[in-house]
């Protein structure tokens, strides 16, 4: 029995490996797709929503096996030879992908609230377009993103779930395997979920204090 | 030295045409006032000579820098002649994630690449010249209007510009800090720095101008040191100092 409940337990940790990692990752390609679906050239513009498109189009658990299965075959058909790709890795390439196209929409919207200005005053001290965007622009769009960001963060949490179907030893794997092995389902996805509540809760309390800090400037009194 | 020549700017906004065959020059610590009504073309003009829009056809020179428009600009020449310019917009547009210090320092820092210890030394001295003490670590959100506009003054001061811009200026401020302003442009005006403001307030023109451009619709309608505005030679600004 507590051999199991080790394993549930670092299971947990792969979880969180696995939704902070694809959250960083996904985090970068967000901001790069916001950046060029935003680009003035059209063709960039155009191809960057047809991929975003798809990517919300699919089922989640379409994409986790499209991924899995299709990036072997993709190495296989370029290289010629079989190459045995980690599941970890499938899961995190998908899952911040998922993550990238959902959290590009956000990003866009919230880069829109910001008035031109503050790219005016920027450009007007002779600032370059990236200083500008790093320095002067992102840290405002947090303040904007956060809560939306929030709720996709929790989204991302409950969708590693889905990477236990490619073998990742997650939490959801862990308890089915433990299903298995004692019978007791009903109690081992009970401790599964309230793992995946304390999890949630943690985040929803990171997240408060984060939403403090990104408004900070905003606050009256001296 | 910052003597600016403007010959023959055209400049279009969208599809409309916003300024016509504009010619205009003037020396270093000059105070030109533009002034008109809403849409004469004004802050078209004063973004001209930053270059936050850029003409069709003329050319400008402002000190080492030319533009001939008819080819594109160089950016690094862009920017260069920006670090020479200061602005100060109408709605400030202040970086409200940073405290004063911060915003007068970011600039220098990333374009200059002044020292951080150099540049908040410079700030320091800037919040003292204008009146900010004791508020270098507040947000822009916990200052009034005139303490907003007082920090564009000195972001844009920080760069050491020879020429400064004002959007209109006093159009969100009590006569008090319009009079805090004014004082301001003159203190300016006596280390030699060439400013160029839009208003289209007669008061303000009175008060600090040593040189008046008066437009409608896009182009200069007449031009000369302040006393135009006593003895206007056109109809267009006899009737615009009437209203």
């Amino acid at each position: 029995m507590n051999a199991i409940v080790e394993s549930l337990l670092l299971a947990s940790t792969i979880t969180i490996g696995l939704a902070v990692t694809s959250a960083l990752v996904g985090m970068v390609l967000a901001i790069i797709l916001a950046l060029l679906e935003s680009t003035a050239i059209k063709w960039v513009n155009h191809l960057t929503k047809l991929f975003i498109m798809l990517l919300r189009g699919l089922p989640e658990l379409l994409v986790v096996l499209l991924v899995y299965f299709g990036l072997s075959q993709l190495i296989f058909i370029i290289t010629g030879q079989f190459v045995e790709i980690s599941a970890f890795f499938c899961g995190v390439l998908a899952l911040s992908t998922i993550f990238a196209a959902y959290v590009s929409q956000i990003l866009r919207g919230a880069l829109q609230a910001i008035s031109p200005g503050q790219w005016e005053a920027g450009q007007a001290l002779g600032m370059g377009q990236l200083t500008i965007f790093f320095r002067l622009i992102l840290p405002q769009v947090w303040r904007h993103a956060l809560p939306a960001l929030g709720n996709q963060w929790l989204v991302l949490l409950k969708d590693t779930a889905l990477v236990s179907l490619i073998g990742v030893n997650d939490i959801m794997k862990q308890a089915q395997l433990a299903a298995a092995a004692t019978w007791e389902p009903f109690n081992w996805f009970l401790a599964a979920a309230l793992i995946y509540l304390v999890i949630t809760l943690v985040s929803q309390y990171g997240l408060k204090k984060a939403s403090l800090y990104v408004t900070r400037f905003e606050r009256g009194g001296h | 030295m910052a003597d600016i020549q403007l010959n023959s700017i055209n400049c279009f906004y969208g599809a409309s045409q916003s300024l016509f065959d504009i010619n205009f020059s003037t020396t270093t610590g000059d105070t030109v006032v533009l002034l008109g009504p809403s849409g004469a073309g004004k802050s078209s003009l004063m973004r001209v000579f930053n270059l936050m829009q850029t003409p069709v056809s003329g050319d400008l020179s402002m000190g080492q820098y030319y533009f001939d428009f008819t080819k594109p600009p160089k950016s690094d020449d862009v920017r260069g002649l920006r670090t020479e310019v200061g602005m100060v917009f109408q709605q400030y547009h202040l970086w409200p994630h940073f405290t004063v210090l911060e915003n007068l320092i970011e600039a220098p820092c990333k374009v200059l690449k002044m020292a951080k210890e150099q540049a908040i030394e410079k700030a320091m001295g800037l919040i003292a010249r204008l009146r900010l003490h004791d508020l270098e670590h507040r947000y822009p959100a916990q200052l009034s209007g005139g303490q907003q506009q007082r920090v564009a003054i000195a972001r844009a001061l920080m760069m050491s510009p020879k020429v400064m811009l004002y959007d209109e200026p006093t159009a969100a401020l009590d006569p008090q800090i319009t009079a805090q302003f004014s004082e301001i442009i003159a203190e300016l005006s006596e280390l030699g720095i060439t400013q160029i403001i839009v208003t289209h307030e007669i008061a303000l023109a009175e008060k600090v101008a040593s040189k008046v451009v008066y437009m409608e619709g896009g182009r200069i309608i007449e031009q000369g040191d302040k006393s135009i505005l006593e003895h206007p030679a056109t109809n267009e600004l006899k009737h615009f100092l009437l209203h």
